[in-house]
């Protein structure tokens, strides 16, 4: 029977790793992707507490709405990344570092 | 015990994906990374008895952001871009801040007392649904509200623009 | 005088003592089976149900459940994979017959049966072709990405009250959700052929999927207001009591939610008249252009499979599953009729209606086929609002439009039979009687 712990260190685990892939990529898809991760881990976390008793069913709820506002998220983002891209002409990240346009 | 098998398994595929994303070089394959991940992470919940939330992950997640993310990916990896690496120090900054933040959240979690009984599984779908219009109505509407902007805002930001410099692109309409 | 020699050809890997083989025995063996198809057809199914008797019999208490699983799937595995072959048969037969043709005839005695197997077999032997500069894990990858979700799907799917593998309380969004992997299984082939035609292909099946998922899960989800669960087994349920109680005639939006969801999953299975991506005259055979061999096949079974798969959830959710038109004959066997003759529909429409242009697609679902499946959805739950005893007035007069609505189906139905009857009667003149005459076997 699994308990509530590998669950929490996975989820921390997917945690660094979202952080890590969004601290050292400089593509911009890239980075969305490592915060795809953290907020998976986040997701994971809150459904684990609920499987495990913890808050009854609002884990679950809360995860719902994680999924939701990441699925948003990702939608605007990659609106202002192909915006960022019509202007810049190239998807590395580093090359924006121009308040204007 | 077989529950732990599985646990493992589908948690070593996720934590696999994440690693190869950092170690790969090509957002393609990234992309796809993230796509097992997903699924792993989705199989996850479905051992846990969340069905209505696996479902729901693989549903939107798998079947929506990552199929924008992939489109994202080709709409703008057409030319031979560079193979874009971080730099040597930026690793090791990396590692350290990576794994102190490991052992923190690790640690804190293996000596907390966590009170642990099992949920009952059953039908959860529609004790959600209840939550989602009693406890949770307010963040309900609210992520509507947010949905809508969000698209709105998507849809005004990814409109057809001429543009002034950089290589001519179709429009790209049918993706908005 | 020219005589064809065979080239030489250096196979590799596993497909070289296979191909040996069959080299080997192949001139002998292939007519010899042909020959005793009939017998070696019943001997099997013979030892099959031999085999399934005494492993229920004598095996069950002592089989652990994940054995008992392991069976089930190889079942399922194994209708999957004659929906696909009958499927293709059919496919081509239905097609010769609208076109006036009468389609395969000759492999196999009669009206070209061993055709699928021909071609299954034609296919296996074919050279393992990657392009030089494609992505060649992607390549090797998309045609299972594409195939085991359609395969999943009928992981929840009920063939009758006792016979689903896994009775999910979500079992429909699970059906939805492996519908929505294929997506990224072709569009993975497309971008991994590294070929424009493939790419052009994929990205605009991306799109007609990805949005036409969104009609067929609005007018699934009207049906499921009114009966309140995800379960597919509850909503067949609901529906064993006849003709007049099967979820299309409950409600005149319902009727309307079972003809969206037609149309949305026809562009969800890439069938004409939305297969643009796959349009054979225009991108070659788009995104599957540079898959030869196998990896098409499983792109094709993939294709029929998703196609019995979306005809089955039309058939439990609207069509009452595995229910009689009469209360209490229920049987699987009513249920694989019904999805067939969906399927057989799609095969009709497909045969029938031009191609449609992608943003001709792509207005169609945006611009109405969306608002009216929202539509539906809100006069839906507005009906269940109001047809309960609280309301007598609107209660007698939504039996009045059920009954209504029963009629029209009937009458619909006959329509059909009375179309087939006549193209029966009339088959020599409408196929051809000089095909029917000089073909050996006709």
């Amino acid at each position: 029977m699994m308990g509530l712990t590998p669950y929490l260190i996975l989820s921390a685990i997917l945690l660094v790793l979202g952080l890590a892939i969004v601290i050292s990529k400089r593509n911009a898809i890239a980075m969305l992707i490592g915060v795809e991760f953290i907020l998976n881990a986040a997701a994971l976390n809150l459904v684990a507490f609920s499987r495990h008793g913890i808050g009854g069913l609002s884990g679950q709820t809360a995860a719902l709405f994680v999924i939701v506002l990441a699925a948003a998220e990702a939608v605007v983002a990659l609106a202002i990344f192909l915006n960022f891209y019509h202007t810049i002409a190239t998807v590395d990240i580093d090359q924006g570092d121009q308040l204007k346009g | 015990m077989l529950e732990t098998v599985i646990f493992f398994f589908l948690a070593g595929l996720a934590v696999a994906a994440g690693v190869a994303i950092l170690l790969s070089t090509s957002i393609v394959r990234m992309a796809y990374w993230l796509i097992t991940m997903l699924v792993a992470v989705g199989g996850l919940y479905f051992l846990m008895g969340a069905d209505f939330v696996g479902v729901i992950q693989i549903l939107v997640y798998v079947g929506g952001v990552a199929v924008l993310l992939v489109f994202g990916v080709m709409l703008t990896s057409r030319q031979l871009a560079p193979k874009l690496r971080p730099g040597r120090g930026e690793v090791l900054w990396l590692a350290i801040v990576g794994f102190v933040l490991l052992e923190a959240l690790t640690l804190s979690v293996l000596h907390t007392r966590w009170q642990q009984n099992a949920m009952a599984p059953g039908n959860s779908v529609g004790e959600i649904g209840r939550n989602l219009l009693g406890e949770f109505l307010g963040p309900f509407e609210l992520v509507s509200v947010l949905l809508l902007v969000a698209m709105l805002g998507a849809a005004y930001l990814a409109r057809p623009k001429v543009p002034t410099q950089g290589p001519q692109h179709t429009k790209g309409t049918m993706v908005s | 005088m020219y005589t064809y020699e065979r080239p030489k050809v250096e196979y590799k890997g596993l497909s070289r003592p296979i191909v040996q083989l069959a080299m080997k025995w192949g001139p002998i063996g292939i007519p010899l089976l042909l020959r005793f198809a009939w017998g070696i057809f019943f001997a099997a199914l013979v030892f099959v149900v031999a085999f399934v008797w005494l492993v229920g019999h004598f095996l069950n208490p002592l089989l652990p459940w994940f054995l008992r699983d392991l069976v089930v799937v190889v079942g399922l595995l194994a209708f999957v994979c004659i929906v696909a072959i009958i499927g293709i048969w059919g496919e081509r037969k239905v097609s010769g017959r609208i076109q006036s043709r009468l389609g395969p005839m000759r492999t196999g005695a009669w009206h070209g049966w061993a055709q699928s197997l021909a071609d299954g077999l034609k296919f296996v032997q074919k050279e393992d072709l990657i392009p030089r500069d494609a992505d060649r894990p992607l390549f090797r990858l998309a045609p299972y990405v594409a195939l085991v979700p359609a395969f999943c799907a009928y992981l929840t799917l009920p063939f009758g009250v006792g016979w689903v593998f896994h009775d999910s309380d979500v079992g429909l969004l699970f059906v939805l959700a492996m519908l929505a992997i294929e997506v990224l299984g072709v569009i993975m082939a497309g971008w991994a052929s590294n070929s424009k035609w493939s790419l052009y292909g994929a990205m605009r099946e991306g799109c007609q999927l990805v949005s036409y998922e969104i009609p067929m899960g609005l007018s699934l989800l009207a049906a499921v207001l009114s009966v309140g669960s995800l379960s597919l087994v509850e909503l067949g349920r609901v529906q064993d009591g006849g003709w007049w109680s099967w979820l299309l005639f409950q409600n005149p939006f319902l009727f309307f939610a079972f003809f969206t969801y037609y149309i949305a999953s026809l562009a969800s299975c890439k069938r004409s008249p939305f297969d643009l991506p796959e349009g054979e005259s225009e991108l070659v055979a788009g995104f599957h252009t540079e898959y030869s061999g196998f990896r098409f096949v499983m792109f094709f079974f993939a294709e029929y499979a998703g196609m019995f798969a979306v005809s089955a959830l039309a058939t439990i959710i609207f069509l009452g599953g595995w229910n009689a038109p009469v209360p209490g004959l229920a049987s699987p066997l009513w249920f694989v009729i019904k999805s067939t003759f969906l399927v057989w529909v799609q095969m009709w429409i497909r045969w029938t209606l031009p191609r449609i242009r992608i943003d001709q697609v792509m207005h169609a679902c945006v611009k109405y086929l969306l608002p009216f499946t929202l539509l539906l959805f809100v006069g839906s739950s507005l009906w269940q609002l109001y047809d309960n005893p609280d309301h007598p007035w609107f209660e007698g007069f939504a039996a009045v439009v059920r009954f209504g609505l029963g009629g029209l189906g009937l009458l619909l139905l006959g329509l059909y039979f009375a179309g087939a009857a006549y193209g029966f009667y009339h088959r020599n003149r409408l196929v051809g009687q000089m095909v029917r005459k000089h073909l050996p076997g006709a």
